[in-house]
């Protein structure tokens, strides 16, 4: 009985151990199996107002933010096509979560910029950049400044 | 032993074997599972590594200007033989009114490898020529913000608009300046600006074309604010027209075509702020400096 005991103490230990490595393998899901940056962006175009949105590849990326593009694996990127807004959409899919900090940072010296541009240029539009974020959820990097940041943010974290 | 307890221990080990083995196999059948699963993993992981999208190269294929390329089909003209040309529209005809009412132009079609070895020059206007796409970025040297007196100090990536031109080599240089000194400088004062500029482009031996562009209009709800008007625009675009002349620069009166039956920015080319364009502005400048060049 007590051998009995131990056998199955055992067993349980085994079992236990093997749960937590299969819930940790859980967790990372595969880059094809995790959302399309496009349907997030579009869902987002659709729910809030964005003048002039214009796509950009990811070929014109580094026309606009510094971004490492051999580390991105899906994007999708808008920004105000006419220069008179400072809206801009930008959604990085990036191929590993190590990534993202650098990202993260390549993204904050854009919004910098960009608010000490519109500061004085159109201080009417600063709500939007004043109220931007970068957001980062593992290897995903979030970044927007729009006229309804926070129901960006919303349509954002329904993807997750 | 005792038969009862015999039977005990016989029939004790039988459900406690049968539990300690399914208790292995399943133990053993989730450590395949998951190995499976991290190979498959790694497996596609090597596979979405998928070759970066080349970075964009330029349009534009760099060419030595210089006095013997006459290949360039389109007619290279020397800036000291040129003649200021106050150029309208050909197509746009006075229709007696006294409203001076304007036929509006339509150009909707241009050649985008007709503007591959240009370069424009100007402010948040011009960043959309590049910004919705009808022109690379790297034909383009624009900022927000940027008048004819920052202009010449400004830098953008690292390069002063000198330097991009020296670096450029453009066939053709486009200038439309001059909307954000509205509000804040004369028009004199911000053609002067532009003159000193393109002296100091001459002053580097550069052999391109200087086009100078009058400024847009503004819608009238713009106008109404105060900051850009229709009379501040005219009479700086006027100062652009003799300034062009004395320089010996060909001048492009964009600002025409873009304006409706009423002297303001149609709204068919203007962005929601009544200043900036819209895509059509852009394909109607373009088609419209094609025509003038050509």
């Amino acid at each position: 009985m007590k051998r009995l005991k131990i056998i199955l103490l055992t067993g349980l230990m085994l079992i236990g151990i093997s749960c937590f490595t299969a819930c940790e393998g859980s967790n990372e899901i595969s880059l094809e199996n995790q959302p399309n940056t496009a349907d997030i962006a579009n869902a987002v175009m659709e729910a809030v107002d964005f003048p002039s949105a214009t796509a950009k590849t990811i070929n014109d990326l580094n026309n606009y933010i510094d971004l490492e593009i051999e580390n991105i694996y899906q994007m999708s990127y808008y920004i105000c096509g006419s220069g008179a807004y400072p809206d801009e959409l930008l959604i990085l899919k990036l191929k590993d979560k190590s990534y993202s900090e650098d990202a993260k940072k390549a993204i904050q010296k854009k919004l910098d910029s960009q608010i000490e541009t519109y500061r004085d240029y159109t201080p009417d539009e600063m709500y939007k950049l004043d109220g931007a974020k970068i957001i980062v959820k593992n290897n995903w990097v979030f970044f927007f400044a729009t006229a309804d940041n926070d129901k960006t943010e919303e349509i954002i974290n329904s993807y997750f | 032993m005792s038969a009862k307890r015999r039977r005990q221990k016989d029939s004790s080990f039988t459900p406690a074997l049968v539990f300690l083995n399914l208790l292995i196999i399943g133990v053993i059948a989730l450590m395949i599972f998951f190995i499976y699963r991290f190979i498959t993993s790694e497996d596609n992981a090597a596979s979405e590594r998928t070759t970066p999208a080349p970075r964009t190269s330029r349009v534009v294929t760099e060419i030595e200007i210089s006095e013997e390329a006459e290949e360039i089909t389109t007619t290279q003209i020397p800036i000291s033989m040129t003649k200021a040309i106050t150029t309208t529209p050909a197509s746009v005809t006075s229709s007696g009114n006294e409203n001076n009412e304007r036929i509006e132009i339509k150009f909707t079609e241009y050649d985008p490898d007709f503007f591959k070895d240009d370069l424009f020059i100007g402010d948040s206007i011009m960043t959309g020529i590049s910004g919705f796409g009808f022109i690379p970025a790297e034909n383009v040297y624009a900022k927000v913000g940027l008048n004819p007196e920052s202009l010449l100090n400004t830098e953008i990536d690292g390069k002063t608009a000198l330097q991009k031109i020296k670096d450029f080599k453009p066939r053709n240089i486009y200038i439309m300046l001059g909307t954000n000194g509205l509000d804040f400088m004369s028009g004199e004062y911000m053609a002067q600006g532009l003159g000193i500029f393109i002296d100091d482009i001459i002053s580097f031996g550069i052999n391109s074309n200087i086009i100078v562009m009058t400024i847009p209009p503004v819608t009238e709800a713009h106008d109404a604010e105060g900051k850009e008007t229709m009379t501040d625009i005219n009479v700086y675009n006027s100062y652009l027209i003799d300034m062009a002349a004395e320089k010996g620069c060909k001048l492009v009166d964009i600002c025409s075509i873009l304006k409706n039956s009423t002297g303001y920015f149609s709204d068919k080319y203007a962005e929601q702020d009544g200043l900036h364009f819209l895509g059509t502005a852009y394909k109607a400048v373009l088609g419209y400096l094609q025509e003038e060049l050509q």
